[in-house]
């Protein structure tokens, strides 16, 4: 009975050390156990920073708590905002998004005024953006985002932010999209603080 | 009195000279350029023309489909306002930024770690090697490292540096290595940011806050030179980036060792071109 007794003490106090050194405990420990970093970055374009986010075409499964809203058009009327940072997406992935030149016009304007951070995610338009001054360089075929954005205090061009290999490596998951989206919004605010 | 007065002038004004003179580095203002010292580079205004590009490159970096996080690059290219042997020397300066995310998917989250973030120049025909920094001749790890690039580097690898001619810089520290060299054969030049972090089972608290600390964002700095006999500058640069993932039950991540698995990691790359006519 006794060496019983001795042998659990004996491995309790083994497990002590093993069981600091491991954290093992720190399973159970959740912290807050909530927020992401794409759930940080929703709360500051909803709270922090006064943010309208358009967008027009085809859905994006951004997560529920951001706050968006679709138009179905665009005009002055459409895109006036009185927040400080505004963004459009144009979303054709799929190619199902139409636009016409007017509408075109407008939205280069606000951007060439660095009054509108534009994103136009797809393929089909892109030469008709190039033909219409958006862009002179040429882009790369991987490449399914254009942005055209207000950062470091001069107009600057992100490649990179959805491309083929991201489709690739996610399976096309577009809720990672969203969460990409969100984060280059804050990368951009973040440059020009 | 007078003349009491002008001698103790000219003693103090010949000492001050004296002082200046054995000082050179304490009175000699550069005008420095401002959006290179954003940048995190230190370029004198008078003796460069400097051009940043207006394009961003993102790699994202993910582990079986789940994102761990993204990498930026920013570069612009330095050239010398005179000619240097009938050439054009040019410095291509390069930040690049690795960006680990915390990410959930379902009950589990993804910690991205940092692990290498690379990236390379080949030089085309017609531009000649002629230096490059950081370079990868040891030093000795200090908390507070400053070394001969002439400036200061952070615990973060952030610093500042002169252009880096003969300079000596490599620099290792609890936590990144940085490997430098230039390849004759290839006439490439490639810069390797290496972190190690913690995987052993057993983790103390200092072990944990390495991982911690390769869990933050990391800028990452090199420089290139060249002369070019073409006022056209043109160049490419290959970035790769790998960071390991850890997966955990919360959202900010403690650091546990053993939850950094080899092999438990994700790789991208890009290759970007940039084109200057000056």
């Amino acid at each position: 009975m006794k060496k019983w007794i001795i042998g659990i003490v004996l491995a309790i106090i083994i497990m002590i050390p093993i069981a600091y050194f491991t954290n093992i405990f720190d399973i159970f420990n959740k912290d807050d156990g909530t927020l992401d970093d794409y759930d940080k970055n929703i709360i500051i374009l909803n709270e922090n920073i006064s943010t309208d986010i358009i967008l027009y075409g085809e859905m994006i499964p951004f997560r529920s708590e951001l706050e968006f809203r679709e138009v179905h058009n665009i005009s002055s009327n459409t895109l006036n905002t009185t927040a400080d940072y505004q963004i459009l997406i144009l979303s054709d992935l799929n190619g199902g998004m139409s636009i016409t030149n007017e509408e075109l016009l407008i939205i280069k304007e606000k951007v060439f005024e660095n009054q509108l951070d534009f994103y136009y995610l797809g393929t089909k338009e892109l030469s008709r953006l190039q033909e219409m001054g958006f862009f002179t360089t040429d882009r790369q075929e991987t490449e399914l985002c254009l942005a055209i954005v207000y950062s470091e205090n001069e107009l600057m061009y992100y490649n990179g932010i959805w491309t083929s290999s991201d489709v690739q490596a996610t399976n096309d998951d577009r809720a990672t999209l969203g969460m990409l989206l969100v984060r280059q919004f804050i990368r951009v605010l973040k440059t020009n603080q | 009195m007078n003349k009491i007065i002008k001698k103790g002038l000219i003693f103090v004004f010949i000492f001050l000279l004296g002082f200046m003179w054995l000082n050179p580095d304490l009175y000699v203002q550069a005008d420095q350029d401002q959006i290179a010292a954003d940048y995190g580079f230190y370029l004198d205004d008078d003796y460069f023309d400097t051009n940043w590009f207006d394009s961003v490159t993102v790699i994202n970096v993910y582990m079986s489909g789940k994102f761990l996080g993204s990498a930026t690059e920013k570069v612009g290219i330095a050239r010398r306002n005179i000619l240097v042997n009938n050439k054009f020397r040019d410095t291509v300066l390069i930040r690049f930024q690795l960006e680990p995310a915390d990410t959930k998917y379902g009950s589990s989250y993804y910690h991205g770690i940092n692990k290498e973030g690379s990236m390379s120049l080949t030089i085309a025909s017609g531009q000649t090697y002629v230096n490059y920094a950081p370079d990868s001749s040891p030093v000795i790890y200090s908390d507070t490292v400053s070394f001969s690039l002439g400036g200061t580097v952070n615990n973060k690898g952030e610093f500042g540096g002169t252009l880096g001619i003969g300079a000596s810089t490599s620099y290792t520290t609890d936590g990144f290595t940085i490997l430098s060299k230039m390849s004759n054969v290839n006439k490439t030049y490639t810069t390797r940011y290496l972190y190690q972090p913690n995987r052993d089972f057993f983790g103390s608290e200092a072990k944990r806050a390495r991982n911690r600390f390769l869990n933050t964002t990391h800028k990452e700095f090199a420089m290139y030179q060249y002369d070019a006999s073409s006022e056209y500058s043109q160049i490419t640069v290959n970035y790769n980036v790998i960071m390991w993932g850890a997966i955990s039950g919360s959202e900010i991540w403690g650091g546990r060792t053993w939850e950094v698995v080899l092999n438990n990691q994700g790789q991208a790359s890009s290759s970007v071109t940039y084109t200057k006519n000056w």
